[in-house]
């Protein structure tokens, strides 16, 4: 077939602009995130995470928030972040709405304000042990975003929180323990038996809302590893610690989380070698 | 485009009428063809109207050939400046509006020959050579039948000559 | 009213036009004072050399609209259409070149693909009453969709989603998608541009308005066009497609159908086609119902997208934002408001004060004169125009603000256009900064007169032709000048506070 080269560019054109849009998208996005990640510190495990800021209905989410999906969006809450003592975090912030400001107070980072459609780039390395709570520093407004921003809601701001969890690592667990919170039953099992030196990995499982922000799930004298502020319904954490203090000690909801949890403590038991009782 | 009708010798008028015929025929057969897609009757028409105009044709063609043998004289309607007779379409949107009806087609003809009838009428009161002035008499003739032979057929399908829209149809 | 749909017989009281157009007052033959724009016009590849950049231009705004941020003022399809591209065809594009966008425009270039088979190149053949090659199945619109009615109703469906389309990306991206969709299947089925003839609803809107244009494209001489025999121009040849627009280039006397492809350009055998600077508001005849009631509804919607998208009224703003605030009985509410203003109310009104103009004109008429009384439908439409010039010009006081107001968000997605952190030309995170808000209403309230004196003063020398007249013509305007002057002041209003 004889076809005239003027009609041969003409497509040649037109398929390398449409196979070249993507293409290039794609790259240039790895670019920008090589380029992130040979600026953030070098520790430990890289952890990326794409971080999206929601008010509506308020929630910072790990779930992609783009044109497509605005509409019909049904994003999970992200209400943790679990690394390793010693590894680098790197986070980039989006907002899909309104303005919202990312801190973690108790790390001192922040707040980052991420205005809509902007990207902001954050890295550290998580050299504390503990859980974090991350939140939105601002009231979430539409300010300064001209006659496009239509979002006027002052809404779901309190619901953007979520909990950065910073273990030391302790190699595979020793003793894998699940604990169900309900307001019907309480802790369930509501004791827990490890041994003195063992590497517990503990997940707790939310089947009631509790009150406020959900309930929460404490041992006493553990509280630096295993120190849970609250989670939602239907939410799970975990916990992975070494079990280095033998005792008894007192599983609590540190929230107000209702009478039935409250009352409902229970026992977290370490045995070891001087068989301490608290 | 280079002169003028004006500055013709009668057989070049002559030979100009032939292929104005010609010409004429060959933009209605254009026309047919355009319209074939939006109006059968109206193409149809053109078509018919096409035929008209090669029996005119050959009505001249005969009066030339009478007069000066089968000698050729090569001229044709776009050596001279001025349009004798030219069918033409009075809306550049037809097709846009598919509005082509037959009282179009009709009119467009009925144009065309009346503008061929008042030119070579008007070109008789602006020559003196007698045989000239003869034979652009017996052409303004030939175009007032043209023009009669057209009311009539437009009165036969019950079309009034002059009751056209100026070019605004909608 | 029962008057829509009915066939008019316009009377034209006017002398033969001139033959030859540049002997129209102001006109100037553009091709030959800039060869070079001849050349170009005429080489195969044009316009293909404007349309491939902007069908992929229009492909990277899709891929925005869908894989990039829901921010519309971050993402290139808001921010370059409805900002750049919109401020551009109003303020640009149509007054000073007509249609030049549909030359340009990408979305009818799959249907153009599917009847021509080529992008570039030409192919001589016969069909479709054509003397091109053309594939597809080529069939000819209904006779009954032949006019822009449904463009109107098209252009009236989306402006009620305005607050959407205007902010939301991917409102955006189904509008744009379903039009190249709509446009491919079109081209697949009939013949020509359909789409962009009967369908496309921004077609509709550059019908109008590039009435006023300063740019046409027309025959230089039509005894030329009458002489010709080939008559390529509409039917097509080697050298150039058939005319899309399925217009004859011969008797063209206005812009609004003639998509400016320039394919006559190449294909007519007398290189007697050229482009022709001229005087605003040059063509004066309205033709249709369909195309009145086009000019009814930009008005309208000019006052509607004024109030909704530049007003300070939130509440206002909130019933039309329906997908945001999820108010679906005010949003009928807006909608029922809207389509009865453009479609009935100042319809109405306008008729009204055609009326009265009629009668009081009426008046002066001797006894035995009444015949020449030019008839309601006849006023009806052919005063019409006067909405023209003055929509325009609503249009374009509504578009000022936008780009004065948001110019910057034009230079930040030109480095980030999906809003995805990107910064390829380092303006990403330029600020916003409205340039002299101070100087919004001093621009807008000259373009609101200048769109009522061409109003008046073509109202006026359409009066004389009709009423033959000045006494006459003047006395038939006076109630269509105070509603004309009216809605000025009601846009001036508006805009001022």
């Amino acid at each position: 077939m004889n076809v005239p080269r003027a009609e041969l560019i003409g497509v040649t054109a037109i398929v390398l602009g449409f196979v070249g849009a993507p293409v290039f998208s794609h790259y240039y996005e790895s670019h920008l995130e090589s380029r992130a990640i040979a600026n953030a510190p070098k520790s430990g495990k890289l952890h990326v995470y794409h971080i999206t800021g929601m008010a509506k209905p308020g929630m910072w989410t790990l779930d992609a928030v783009e044109g497509w999906n605005y509409w019909w969006r049904k994003p999970r809450r992200l209400s943790e972040i679990a690394v390793n003592k010693g590894d680098t975090v790197l986070i980039t912030l989006e907002s899909v709405d309104v303005r919202h400001a990312f801190t973690i107070p108790a790390l001192n980072i922040g707040h980052i304000e991420v205005d809509p459609g902007h990207r902001k780039i954050l890295s550290f390395v998580a050299d504390r042990a503990g859980s974090f709570p991350f939140m939105c520093a601002t009231v979430c407004s539409c300010t300064g975003h001209g006659f496009a921003c239509t979002l006027t809601k002052k809404q779901g701001h309190e619901g953007m929180t979520g909990i950065l969890t910073v273990t030391e690592p302790l190699g595979p667990p020793d003793a894998r323990l699940a604990v169900t919170i309900s307001e019907e039953k309480g802790f369930q099992p509501s004791t827990l038996h490890v041994k003195e030196g063992d590497v517990v990995e503990l997940t707790v499982t939310s089947a009631s809302n509790g009150v406020g922000q959900g309930v929460g799930f404490c041992i006493s004298e553990y509280e630096s590893k295993v120190d849970l502020q609250g989670i939602a319904k239907g939410d799970s954490r975990t916990f992975k610690f070494k079990a280095d203090k033998a005792g008894s000690f007192t599983i609590y909801s540190s929230t107000n989380a209702g009478d039935k949890i409250n009352a409902a403590n229970g026992t977290f038991v370490v045995s070891g070698t001087s068989g301490a009782n608290h | 485009m280079s002169r003028s009708i004006r500055d013709l010798q009668p057989q070049a008028v002559l030979a100009l009428a032939v292929a104005v015929e010609s010409r004429n025929a060959e933009r209605y057969a254009t026309f047919a063809h355009l319209f074939s897609t939006y109006n059968d009757e109206a193409s149809r028409l053109f078509d018919e109207m096409r035929e008209e105009e090669l029996a005119h044709r050959a009505v001249l063609l005969r009066l030339y050939r009478d007069r000066y043998g089968d000698q050729e004289y090569p001229i044709d309607e776009a050596d001279v400046d001025e349009v004798v007779e030219a069918v033409d379409l009075d809306e550049a949107e037809h097709m846009v509006f598919n509005d082509i009806t037959r009282r179009h087609v009709f009119e467009a003809a009925l144009r065309a020959e009346q503008g061929a009838r008042g030119f070579y009428a008007s070109l008789t009161g602006t020559v003196q050579d007698p045989a000239l002035l003869a034979l652009y008499r017996q052409l303004a003739e030939y175009e007032e039948d043209h023009v009669a032979a057209l009311e009539a057929r437009m009165s036969l399908a019950g079309i009034e000559s002059g009751g056209g829209n100026n070019g605004h149809h909608r | 009213m029962a008057i829509i749909g009915e066939k008019i017989e316009l009377r034209v009281i006017q002398p033969e036009p001139p033959h030859k157009q540049e002997d129209l007052p102001g006109r100037v033959d553009l091709f030959a004072k800039a060869p070079w724009l001849a050349r170009l016009v005429k080489l195969r590849s044009f316009p293909a050399m404007l349309i491939i950049p902007n069908l992929i231009m229009f492909w990277i705004f899709l891929l925005a609209g869908i894989f990039g941020s829901p921010v519309g003022s971050r993402n290139i399809m808001i921010v370059f259409i409805w900002i750049l591209w919109w401020f551009a065809l109003i303020a640009v594009l149509v007054p000073f070149g007509s249609r030049l966008w549909c030359t340009m425009c990408p979305l009818p270039f799959f249907g153009d693909w599917v009847q021509r088979h080529a992008v570039v190149t030409v192919r001589k053949g016969n069909s479709a009453g054509t003397r091109n090659q053309l594939f597809g199945r080529l069939q000819v619109w209904p006779k009954k969709l032949s006019n822009i009615w449904a463009q109107n109703i098209g252009f009236l469906c989306l402006a009620s989603f305005s607050a959407h389309l205007v902010t939301r990306p991917m409102a955006t991206v189904i509008m744009l998608g379903s039009l190249i969709v709509i446009a491919a299947g079109l081209g697949i089925l009939y013949r020509q541009r359909v789409f962009c003839n009967y369908v496309c609803p921004v077609s509709g809107f550059l019908s109008l308005y590039s009435m006023t244009s300063t740019l046409e494209l027309r025959s230089r001489d039509k005894n030329v066009c009458k002489k010709c025999t080939t008559k390529s121009c509409a039917a097509g040849s080697d050298k150039g497609w058939a005319c899309p627009w399925i217009i004859y280039m011969g008797q063209l006397e206005r812009n609004n159908y003639c998509g400016m492809c320039m394919e006559c350009v190449k294909s007519c055998p007398n290189d007697n086609i050229s482009l022709f600077w001229r005087p605003f508001c040059s063509d004066k005849v309205l033709k249709g119902y369909d195309e009145i009631w086009k000019a009814f509804i930009m008005l309208v919607l000019a006052m509607s997208y004024s109030v909704v998208l530049l007003g300070p009224w939130g509440k206002l703003k909130d019933l039309a934002n329906v997908a945001e605030v999820g108010n679906w009985r005010g949003f009928f509410a807006y909608l029922s408001v809207l389509w009865f203003s453009a479609l009935i109310a100042l319809p109405a009104v306008y008729y009204v004060a055609i009326r009265l103009g009629r009668a009081l004109a009426a008046r002066r008429m001797k006894a035995g004169q009444e015949g020449s009384i030019p008839s309601m439908k006849d006023l009806f439409i052919r005063y019409g125009y006067t909405l023209v010039p003055l929509g325009l010009m609503a249009w374009l006081a509504f578009s000022v603000p936008l780009i004065m107001v948001s110019w910057a968000y034009i230079v930040s997605v030109i480095s980030d256009p999906m809003g995805r952190g990107w910064n390829l030309f380092g303006t990403a995170n330029f600020p916003w900064s409205p340039y002299h808000p101070d100087w919004i209403g001093y621009i807008q309230i000259p373009l609101l007169m200048m769109g009522l004196y061409y109003a008046l003063i073509r109202g006026h020398e359409l009066a004389l032709k009709l009423w033959g007249d000045n006494r006459r013509a003047v006395l038939s305007l006076i109630p269509l000048a105070v509603l004309l002057t009216a809605i000025t002041i009601a846009f001036m209003r508006m805009f001022t506070g």
